[in-house]
């Protein structure tokens, strides 16, 4: 077992980041903390690093209790949000620093540690920059080079704090895609925390849902994504519609509209429910195809890309509907602003319960 | 000055990077001097260790003489000059944050290093100035000093201290040409602390 995490708390004053969370992460694994920004998912991390002490629980690093270990002696590697490069030191000496601080016994010869930042570099594919400084780097750039750092102490496990999140859209899914191939060819035990559900669908082997210091799901991305346990993490996981209705013999009522509701509800008493559909799964059609199909006008066309958003006020319903098509339909459909059309709503996902969006 | 950098350097750092209670009282505290006028500085300190007070008599007793001679000067300096330094790290050291520490952390370095291969290098601009400005301040500091020191000619005197006496005893010429001297160090403080500004603006915007 490469992390095993028991029942971690701990408190601030007046508000309790993480409440008892235990969570267990296999050799070789690369697991995402994704959660809204204050939910305790960075606490976790820098804990795990001993940046931070829990007030009670246990973190297991491989068989062996590093709670209160200073975090010199609990070999992770750790890579920051905003890089924390050391300025002074060239892009050679910021990876080499793990190596050169070690203490004389332990220590590599000059060649070795040449050859390991070398190799390392290399890796990274920052090697052409050896002898520039932080600041003459990119963001891109600078974050491979404090990934090479992180790794040259050899660590039991990565830990990496919002990494891309200080980088602009397109160098983000660049390093997102790389650093996956790199996992892959390295295979040392990774964390890391986001709060882009993109970034953890695409790169994670599993994803930790958190919300308040607590875990709300964990799971496969796909699994995650397919089967959401609650409100919360189906609306974290993407854009949504919600409805609120009322859940009655078998049937949601979501305003005029009745629908059946699934299985593990049909029996439930009468209470209030929440329906979710995400706006790519509602189907747009100039022709009603069934009888459920609501009536609605296009308000609002928004050009997103390969997909059209379009925003739709529907029949009996209060709120507007958001809906995304790809860009051929939009364009077979010919449709305008203002233009009536017909509004399927496939895999209306409902969940009863107190949590409110 | 030198002593005043170490602390200045000590202070900066313990407030900076760690915390503990009684932070903004210490904060509070180092701006002091700043905010009590140096003569009262001056004569607080007589007050405290002077020879007629039981910690002066006991010093006294020990062959330790403090007022009226160099070690009170020196003390009574340093006591004024003290905020220049920290007050030059503090900002510049927060606006700098823990992250490179706390890699140096994770990275397996002891405290130690830390201060002498991260910290240090990245507050040498700022420390440098602050003792410069520090430096300035005690050639010229005339409040304190001589309130301490007594005026014992070729002995405890400082140029301001002699300056003033010359003056005061209508010796003009050889006042101005003693003062000249003090404006003379003075223009070298402020070339040397533009270079440095340039420098260190040059430094910063590497960032």
């Amino acid at each position: 077992m490469g992390i095993e995490l028991q029942n971690i708390t701990k408190k601030f004053s007046g508000y309790t980041a993480l409440d008892n969370i235990s969570l267990n992460v296999a050799s070789g694994e690369l697991v995402a903390l994704l959660g809204p920004s204050g939910c305790g998912k960075t606490t976790l991390l820098r804990i795990i690093a001993g940046l931070e002490l829990p007030d009670a629980g246990k973190i297991i690093l491989e068989n062996k209790d590093t709670t209160n270990l200073p975090p010199r002696e609990k070999n992770v590697g750790f890579v920051f949000q905003h890089y924390a490069l050391f300025r002074r030191l060239t892009v050679f000496d910021n990876v080499a620093f793990g190596l050169k601080v070690l203490p004389g016994k332990e220590r590599p010869n000059r060649k070795e540690i040449g050859d390991r930042v070398e190799h390392l570099l290399k890796l990274v594919q920052t090697d052409w920059a050896n002898k520039r400084y932080p600041s003459q780097l990119s963001g891109g750039q600078r974050q491979r080079v404090a990934l090479a750092r992180a790794l040259a102490v050899n660590p039991k496990v990565l830990l990496l704090d919002e990494p891309f999140s200080a980088l602009d859209a397109k160098v983000r899914q660049e390093l997102r895609r790389w650093l996956r191939k790199l996992h892959d060819e390295i295979h040392v035990t990774s964390i890391f925390v986001t709060h882009d559900q993109e970034e953890a669908l695409e790169l994670a082997d599993r994803i930790v849902v958190i919300n308040k210091g607590r875990i709300e799901q964990q799971g496969t991305p796909q699994e995650v994504y397919d089967h959401p346990k609650n409100a919360f993490v189906y609306n974290f996981l993407g854009n949504v519609n919600v409805f609120h209705g009322r859940i009655k013999n078998g049937k949601v009522t979501l305003g005029s509209h009745h629908l059946d509701a699934p299985d593990e509800l049909k029996h439930a008493e009468e209470k209030p429910s929440q329906a979710f559909v995400r706006p790519h799964e509602i189907g747009i059609s100039r022709i009603r195809s069934s009888e459920s199909d609501l009536t609605g006008t296009i308000r609002e066309v928004r050009l997103m890309g390969g997909q059209i958003g379009l925003n739709l006020a529907c029949e009996g319903f209060d709120h507007p509907i958001d809906a995304e098509i790809p860009r051929d339909l939009y364009i077979n459909l010919e449709l305008a602003k203002g233009d009536t059309v017909f509004v399927s709503l496939n895999r209306v996902k409902v969940f009863t319960g107190d949590y409110v969006i | 000055m030198p002593l005043n950098a170490f602390f200045g350097v000590t202070a900066a750092w313990a407030i900076t990077k760690f915390n503990f209670t009684g932070k903004a009282a210490l904060k509070t505290l180092l701006d002091l001097p700043f905010a009590v006028s140096p003569v009262i500085a001056g004569l607080i300190f007589v007050l405290l260790v002077g020879s007629r007070t039981p910690f002066g008599s006991w010093l006294g007793e020990h062959g330790i003489k403090i007022i009226f001679s160099t070690p009170g000067i020196v003390i009574a300096t340093l006591f004024v000059t003290f905020p220049f330094v920290v007050r030059e790290l503090i900002p510049l050291m927060e606006a700098q944050g823990r992250d490179e520490e706390e890699a140096a952390l994770t990275l397996g370095a002891k405290g130690w290093q830390i201060f002498a291969k991260i910290t240090l290098p990245n507050i040498s601009w700022g420390l440098l100035y602050g003792m410069i400005l520090c430096g300035a301040r005690s050639i010229g500091e005339f409040g304190a000093v001589s309130v301490v020191s007594g005026h014992i000619r070729g002995q405890t005197n400082t140029i301001p201290l002699h300056v003033e006496i010359l003056y005061s005893e209508y010796n003009f010429a050889a006042s101005f040409a003693v003062a000249s001297i003090l404006v003379f160090l003075a223009l070298l403080t402020v070339t040397l602390k533009v270079a440095l500004e340039k420098q260190f603006q040059k430094n910063s915007f590497h960032h």
